[in-house]
């Protein structure tokens, strides 16, 4: 009935939406665009709630169309994008519009060093390491092979710890705090 | 050759994260209602699929709105009758389909260049600029005539625009070892509810008072969760075991599809109170609301004297702007038949009506 499939979502909506804007704004790096995506993911929640067999939590669920909306709108976005960096000098989008979202500054390093990534690399350490996914739901998500997801998670966690460490973020001497 | 320590410090980086990203109550309502609005227009049975390409679809939608509009304020010039139409789509309805005061002004200010720090809203409006002294001084005067225009082109005719500059806000805050040790204990509770598979919508510890010993813990969770003594005990047994002595803790139970149907009251809320407090002629002064007990009551504050003698007709027309918005389909819709009244107040705060 819709209206109890709108309480659903509704429901969810308020359980998972930060955790799934988080995830589509470290991918896209631009709030205004993870804002719509999240819209997005929802809507489309809705349209195909009826395929949702239960079979996984509705939490790896919608984090699978949210993967599914952000690669679609990175392919779409990557012809723009040359265009405009060799014409107009892309714009720094990491910054955050502060009074709509903000990351603490103990977590603007990571966040940064993230965002230098390739795709794959950065999707894959949000969902199993930030948002802290088994390598099994991972792999629903992704709809890649459970070894596929091991093998790039241990290639991308090198390249981030590369990343910070060039940016002396990481001194590789655990002790270090920020 | 992998070093434990090292990734064990990698992985508390990674939880931090999570927990370091904060999306404004704001920002998340507002998307919340443009995801339902969405719905709700895909639920019309007039809607129709096409399989024109997004942007064909938004070209094509522009065109015809802008058409239908001209045709609209055209024929509104020419035609006694569509003017008529025109004039009596109620007041708030108008005002539910247009963007509010406080975003247009953001949105034009900052495309402008200007550097905005915030608005503070209600018919008392301060726009605070960021900035040196300097550049506020350059700047204050031609923000507030920007404002201004923009309030008249919306036909407000009760709004007055201030323009300050943000003050900077001190930010060493001295934190003691006693609220970091809550702090980190509270960390500890999010962390092993999670692990329990307890969903926590939100989290926080509040002072009674600036220097209180004392401490209270609160969490939000889901009405149809039911371990809310294993809860109690689990943070007991976190804050004990770290030698916090005072503390309260309050576990609230939230009735999630009723929060859904109040966020689509708060929707309807702003507009009557941006509505009825941008005219003079309805001397409102201040909005409020109660949902329990209900029903639902809706409180507008006025600055009518009840000794007025066209007290009566005010009255009658802040209750007539108000029951046609609620009353139209498509507001009627949104809450779903849900019981409310209005109460009007007078400048002494007594009931008028």
């Amino acid at each position: 009935m819709p209206v109890d499939k709108k309480e659903e979502i509704s429901g969810w909506y308020d359980l998972h939406s930060t955790s799934i804007l988080g995830f589509i704004l470290l991918m896209v790096k631009d709030y205004q665009q993870a804002e719509d995506l999240t819209q997005e993911t929802f809507v489309k929640a809705y349209i195909y709630f009826d395929t949702y067999k239960r079979q996984s939590s509705e939490k790896t669920w919608l984090f699978s169309i949210a993967h599914n909306v952000t690669i679609d709108y990175l392919r779409k976005r990557k012809p723009m994008l040359v265009l405009k960096e060799i014409f107009l000098f892309l714009e720094d989008k990491t910054s955050l519009p502060e009074e709509k979202i903000e990351l603490k500054e103990e977590s603007f390093e990571l966040y940064k060093g993230l965002s230098r990534l390739k795709d794959s690399y950065r999707k894959i350490i949000i969902l199993r390491k930030i948002k802290g996914f088994s390598t099994a739901d991972t792999a629903i998500i992704l709809n890649w092979s459970e070894s596929k997801v091991r093998s790039t998670l241990s290639r991308a966690l090198n390249s981030l710890k590369k990343e910070l460490i060039k940016e002396g973020y990481w001194d590789e001497k655990p002790v270090r705090r920020f | 050759m992998k070093n434990r320590s090292d990734d064990s410090e990698f992985n508390d980086m990674f939880k931090r994260m999570e927990s370091d990203l904060n999306w404004s109550q704001k920002g998340k309502d507002t998307v919340k209602s443009r995801i339902f609005r969405k719905i709700d227009s895909l639920e019309q049975p007039e809607h129709k699929k096409t399989s024109l390409s997004f942007m064909r679809k938004a070209v094509f939608g522009v065109c015809t709105v802008i058409i239908l509009f001209s045709l609209f304020i055209g024929a509104a010039f020419f035609s006694p009758s569509v003017a008529e139409v025109a004039s009596k789509i109620p007041y708030l309805n108008q005002l539910f389909h247009s963007t509010s005061i406080n975003v247009l002004i953001s949105r034009e200010l900052e495309e402008e260049g200007y550097q905005l720090a915030g608005i503070k809203g209600g018919k008392e409006m301060v726009i605070f600029i960021d900035g040196s002294e300097q550049y506020f001084e350059d700047v204050n005067k031609e923000v507030k005539k920007r404002a201004q225009k923009i309030i008249n082109g919306k036909g407000y005719d009760n709004y007055v625009v201030r323009v300050e500059r943000q003050v900077e806000k001190p930010n060493n805050v001295q934190i003691s070892a006693w609220q970091e040790e809550i702090t980190q204990a509270m960390e500890e509770v999010v962390d092993q509810l999670s692990k329990e598979n307890i969903s926590i919508l939100t989290s926080g510890v509040f002072y009674p008072s600036p220097n209180s010993q004392n401490v209270i813990v609160q969490i939000d969770v889901p009405s149809t969760e039911k371990r809310i003594k294993e809860i109690k005990a689990g943070i007991t047994d976190i804050f004990t075991n770290r030698g916090i002595e005072k503390y309260t803790v309050e576990i609230n139970q939230i009735n999630l599809p009723k929060q859904a149907k109040e966020a689509n009251w708060h929707e309807i809320f702003s507009v009557i109170h941006e509505g009825l407090s941008a005219k003079k002629e309805y001397q409102v002064t201040g909005f409020a609301y109660s949902f329990h007990p209900a029903p639902l009551q809706i409180i507008i504050k006025t600055s009518i004297q009840s000794s007025d003698e066209e007290a009566d007709e005010k009255v009658r027309r802040i209750e007539e702007a108000i029951e046609e918005f609620l009353e139209s389909d498509e507001i009627k819709k949104k809450i779903d038949g849900e019981p409310y009244i209005i109460i009007i107040r007078d400048n002494e705060q007594n009931k008028i009506n």
